[in-house]
Formats: C-alpha cells, sequence, structure tokens
C-alpha cells in the first residue's frame, strides 16, 4: 500500500522543482511530467482494490478528523481520481510530442491542475476544497495564455467569472461554518438536518454558483467556448476531461452528502435542463469547431447534472458513467481537432474538408469521439445513453427521456457535419505539417471500445459509487467512527 | 442605535462592499476598474469572514504572559485563519488579472472593453 495523499504531494513538489530541471535539461520537465502523472495512474492502482471493499480516510498530520484536515477516498472519490490521473498520463503522452511552443513553466501548471483536480476530489474538509478549487482555476487561467493570440481576452474572461465565483464559494463556505460550528465535511452532514431549510438552501444556492463555474452550468460558464477555443490543445483537454469532472463530484458532495434537502434536487435539475439545451442549440450553430466541442462539452454536464438530480441509484450510475465516457470522448475529440486545425491552419469546420486521407489518425480519432458521443453500438456512449434512457424511464421523468433524444438528434447533426467535411469532400488547399497523436489516439480508442464491449468493467464500481452518494451515513461513520 | 449598529454594521458593510464590488465588475467598461471592482468584492468578503467569527470583548486567541489562562473570551481563530488563506489567493488573483491586462493593452492599444472583439463578450 503506498500512501494516497502522494497524489497531491507529489505533483505539487515536481511542479515547483520545475525551473530546476529546466536549467538542468530543455528535454527533463517533459519526461518528469510524464513520469509523476504515471506515478499517481500506479499509486491508485495499487490502492484500487482495499478502496474498493473499505473505504479509506487519511488523516493529515495523525490529528483526528473532527479536529484537522482529513483526505476520504470512496468509491466515488476513486472513480474521480481514476479518471483525472488517466487523462493526466495521456495528456502527458500527447505533450511529448505536440504543436504548440510549450517550456517548463506549462508543466509546472499542468501539474499544478493535475494536483488541484485530484486535491478537490480527496478532501474530506469544506475550506481545503476551496483552496483546491483555486489551485486549480489559477493553473487555468496561467495555462489559457500559452498561445497568446486572442488568448488573453479569453483569459480575463476566465479570471473574472472565475473569481467573483470564488468570492461566492468563501460566502458560502463562511456561511457553513457560522451555522454549524465546522468544516469537516462529514461532521457537517451529520449536523446539517438541524439547520433551518432556508438558510440551507441559500448555503447550496451559493455553493452552486461556485462550483458551478469549474463544473461549467449555465450562467457561469459563459469562459468555456472561448478558453476552449483559445488554450492550447493539452489545456482544453485538461479542463474538459478532468477539471469538470472535479466539478460534478464536488457539486455531488454538496448536493447529496452535505445538505440532504429534496427540494434542492429540482433548481439542479431546472440548471442542468437549461444548461443542456443551451449548449446543444449553441453548438449546433458554430462554425468553429473547437467553439462547437466546447458547447458540446457544455451540453453534455448538463445532460449530467440532470442525471444526477433524478436523484435514484440508477440514474446516479448513469450519470458517472456517461461523465467517465465524456472524459474519454471529449480528450479524443480536442487532441484530434487540434491536429485538424494546425493541418489546416484554421478553426473554421468549412476548412476541413478533404483532411480524411492527408491525416488518418487526427481523422480516424475524431470519427470514433463523435460516434461514442453519438452513442452508436459497441461504442462506450451507446451503453451509457442506455443506461440514462432506461433511468429516466423507470422514474416515470418522460419529459428528460425525450429530452435526451432530441440531444442526441441535434448532435447527429453538427457531429456527422463535421465527419462528413473530413471524408466526403477533395482537398484542393495545402495541409500544414503536425505532430504524431497515434499513442493517445489509439490508448483511447481502446477505452472506448473496451467501455462500449464490455461495461461490467466498471458498472460495480458505479453502482458502489452511487450508494455512496445517496446515503450519507456510510461516509459519516466511516470519517468520525460513530462519534 | 448604537448597538444595533454594533451588531449590523459588519456583516451589512461587508455586504454593501461585495455589492459594490459586483457593480463594479458588471457595469463598468474599463478593465482596470472591473480588477478594482474584484478586489472590493474580495476585501469584502474577507471583512465578513472575520466578522462571522467576531465574540464581543473577545482578544486574539494567543496565550501570553498577561492572559495566561483560556478561561476569558477568544474571537474564533479558524475564520481568521480562512481570511488570511483568501486574502493570498485574491492577491494572486489580482496580480495575474492585471498581468494580462498589461498584454491586452500591448495588443489593443485600448482598456476598454467595448472596443476590444476579439472574441464575442
Amino acid at each position: 500500500m503506498v500512501n494516497p495523499v502522494l497524489i497531491i504531494a507529489v505533483p505539487l513538489l515536481i511542479a515547483f522543482l520545475m525551473p530546476f530541471f529546466n536549467y538542468i535539461h530543455k528535454k527533463l520537465p517533459a519526461f518528469l511530467a510524464l513520469l509523476t502523472t504515471a506515478f499517481n495512474v500506479l499509486v491508485i492502482s495499487r490502492n484500487f482494490s482495499a478502496i474498493m471493499s473499505n473505504p479509506m480516510v487519511i488523516e493529515i498530520g495523525g490529528w483526528q478528523p473532527p479536529f484537522a484536515i482529513n483526505l476520504y477516498i470512496g468509491p466515488l472519490a476513486l472513480l474521480a481520481i481514476t479518471v483525472i490521473n488517466v487523462v493526466g498520463l495521456i495528456l502527458s503522452v500527447y505533450n511529448l510530442n505536440h504543436d504548440y511552443e510549450i517550456n517548463d513553466k506549462f508543466y509546472l501548471l499542468f501539474l499544478m491542475i493535475i494536483a488541484g483536480a485530484s486535491g478537490m476530489v480527496m478532501t474530506g474538509d469544506l475550506f481545503n476544497l476551496f483552496v483546491f478549487i483555486e489551485i486549480t482555476s489559477v493553473a487555468a487561467y496561467g495555462l489559457t495564455v500559452f498561445n497568446r493570440g486572442d488568448s488573453y481576452e479569453a483569459a480575463f474572461k476566465y479570471i473574472i467569472i472565475g473569481a467573483i465565483g470564488s468570492v461566492f464559494l468563501l460566502i458560502a463556505v463562511g456561511f457553513t461554518y457560522a451555522s454549524v460550528g465546522t468544516l469537516n465535511m462529514a461532521e457537517i452532514s451529520h449536523l446539517s438536518p438541524n439547520l433551518s431549510p432556508n438558510l440551507m438552501r441559500i448555503i447550496t444556492l451559493l455553493f452552486m454558483i461556485g462550483i458551478g463555474i469549474e463544473a461549467e452550468l449555465f450562467p457561469l460558464n459563459l469562459w468555456v467556448p472561448d478558453v476552449y477555443s483559445e488554450a492550447p490543445t493539452s489545456v482544453t483537454s485538461i479542463l474538459s476531461g478532468a477539471v469538470s469532472v472535479a466539478g460534478i463530484y464536488a457539486l455531488g458532495r454538496i448536493f447529496f452528502t452535505l445538505f440532504q434537502d429534496p427540494a434542492l434536487f429540482s433548481y439542479l435539475m431546472i440548471i442542468g435542463v437549461i444548461t443542456l439545451i443551451v449548449g446543444e442549440l449553441v453548438a449546433y450553430n458554430q462554425e468553429n469547431i473547437k467553439r462547437m466541442l466546447a458547447y458540446s462539452s457544455i451540453a453534455q454536464m448538463g445532460l449530467i447534472v440532470t442525471i444526477i438530480s433524478i436523484n435514484t441509484s440508477e440514474a446516479i450510475a448513469a450519470g458517472l458513467f456517461q461523465l467517465i465516457n465524456h472524459s474519454i470522448l471529449k480528450v479524443l475529440l480536442f487532441i484530434s481537432a487540434g491536429v485538424l486545425i494546425k493541418a489546416a491552419g484554421s478553426k473554421k469546420i468549412e476548412e476541413l474538408n478533404g483532411l480524411g486521407n492527408k491525416k488518418p489518425i487526427a481523422s480516424l480519432g475524431f470519427s470514433i469521439g463523435a460516434m461514442g458521443i453519438l452513442g452508436v453500438p459497441f461504442f462506450n456512449g451507446f451503453v451509457s445513453k442506455l443506461m440514462l434512457i432506461n433511468s429516466t424511464l423507470n422514474a416515470e421523468k418522460i419529459i428528460i427521456t425525450g429530452l435526451i433524444l432530441f440531444a442526441t438528434i441535434v448532435e447527429i447533426a453538427y457531429y456527422l457535419k463535421v465527419v462528413q467535411k473530413l471524408y466526403f469532400s477533395n482537398r484542393d488547399k495545402k495541409v500544414f505539417k503536425t505532430a504524431n497523436i497515434f499513442i493517445p489516439v489509439l490508448v483511447l480508442t481502446i477505452f472506448v471500445f473496451a467501455l462500449g464491449i464490455y461495461p461490467e468493467l466498471i458498472t460495480n464500481t458505479l453502482n458502489k459509487a452511487a450508494s455512496e452518494l445517496i446515503t450519507n451515513t456510510e461516509y459519516i461513520t466511516n470519517v468520525l467512527g460513530g462519534m | 442605535m448604537i448597538s444595533f449598529l454594533e451588531k449590523w454594521s459588519f456583516f451589512g458593510g461587508s455586504i454593501l462592499l461585495i455589492l459594490i464590488g459586483l457593480y463594479g465588475v458588471i457595469a463598468k467598461k474599463n478593465l482596470i476598474k472591473i480588477l478594482i471592482g474584484l478586489s472590493l468584492m474580495d476585501t469584502g468578503v474577507n471583512v465578513l469572514l472575520v466578522s462571522l467569527g467576531y465574540v464581543n470583548g473577545g482578544s486574539a486567541p494567543i496565550l501570553t504572559s498577561v492572559i495566561k489562562s483560556n478561561s476569558g473570551a477568544f474571537v474564533d481563530p479558524i475564520p481568521q485563519a480562512l481570511v488570511l488563506t483568501a486574502i493570498v489567493i485574491g492577491v494572486a488573483i489580482l496580480a495575474l488579472g492585471l498581468a494580462v491586462v498589461i498584454r491586452i493593452y500591448e495588443k489593443y492599444g485600448t482598456l476598454d472593453i467595448t472596443k476590444i472583439r476579439g472574441l464575442k463578450w
């Protein structure tokens, strides 16, 4: 057994040593980032079965949980950190061979995002959650401007929206502390049923504003299209594939574990449905391929939030599966799209015509990602969409079933438009030289088909994670030990 | 009247500060003024947090040669610890924002957001 606290500590340590390693050799930071993320995945895999059978509570500094910060890793957190760190590992492989000018500072911030997102997922302390959210966001602000060009405006917008969100998050943390008298999540969830419902609603809405920034919920996601279209490819991929997972996880912790109030789920569902509809409709009209993927990402987050807010264990398991699939597919789509954009020299979908023969790997990667999002059989998206529709029908939410099907039709329209441009038109313009992305595309494709053909790989974990969210008594007794 | 002020001026004042800051961020067109609004919001939240942990007549939670036991009233130290962290984070974000503003000014020669139209606002 290796102590999982290293998942946060090692990337932070290596991150701040990056300038030093860069001084020794220019190529060293890229390989060290790869080694660090590989180390994280190794730590998780060594602990996987132990955590599955028994959730792990780690006391930092040897103080008992209610008095000091503790980490909590149950099946849900395990699922989220696995996704975050595997995405980080795949992107580190991609970073070895990239199209952008990146240096040691890039890897510094990249490792900080991974440490911050893992910390958001593992922490058992509310203020610690705030700090990790800020670590993740500040690193993301910095990474956004790596491409120069229009990225400064995107970064400014992101900073303003992110900072307003962090103010609301801090107010929420302060109100929680003032009303409950503790910052330990288990103790808050133990004491929160005594709070007055109105106070609880105000606190939860403040949390929703604060965390909705990371989770890309509707009124707060104005930064997403700009940042996703201007930031370097691997930054876009990690924001979409890892940070949004951490955001949804934090949202789930607040709504399910900390403050259990059925009335709150209807707010969450309304926000989710609006996010889904707006995202899909705006994505349909986009001419810029990265903006299209960004709006598609927003729509998927809306879908996941909607499904999770149905609050049955079946629906939550389906939503989590969709979240994992979304991470895999969006990383695949973004790195393929990055190569296609570089090859065409433009972000316009029109300009991508006929690249199917010139850039076979990237085009195939994009097509596989698109099929996965649409839910073609044998792709992972098919299984999760089936589970989504099944769970909405069982919960008798026919309107949401209709919405999912409607969203799929819109998705077919705009994803197949790109695939058609790639394969069924001729290229008469110049094709630029691009980086080789064979290994990341291969690994992600294996994931896509493995989960699509044999979903039993993770259904057990999903069900355990869903039951962890639905009832918080196990969480409380695990941390506080029946105090 | 005075007791009412004593009780509520911290909360009212800090929430007022947050709202003034929010107004500045939303309504102002100048990038620097937007960041000033952001800074006001941060300050408002910090005052709010400290006032949440304030105990009437309490002293700093430190044992010294004058205050030898913890029997007297102490203010709650945890919100103060939170505020210290929040101040550091706020300063970092402000510095990053100003750095980005410098780059935007170099590129467009203006600080007016209505004149910067590289992306859709």
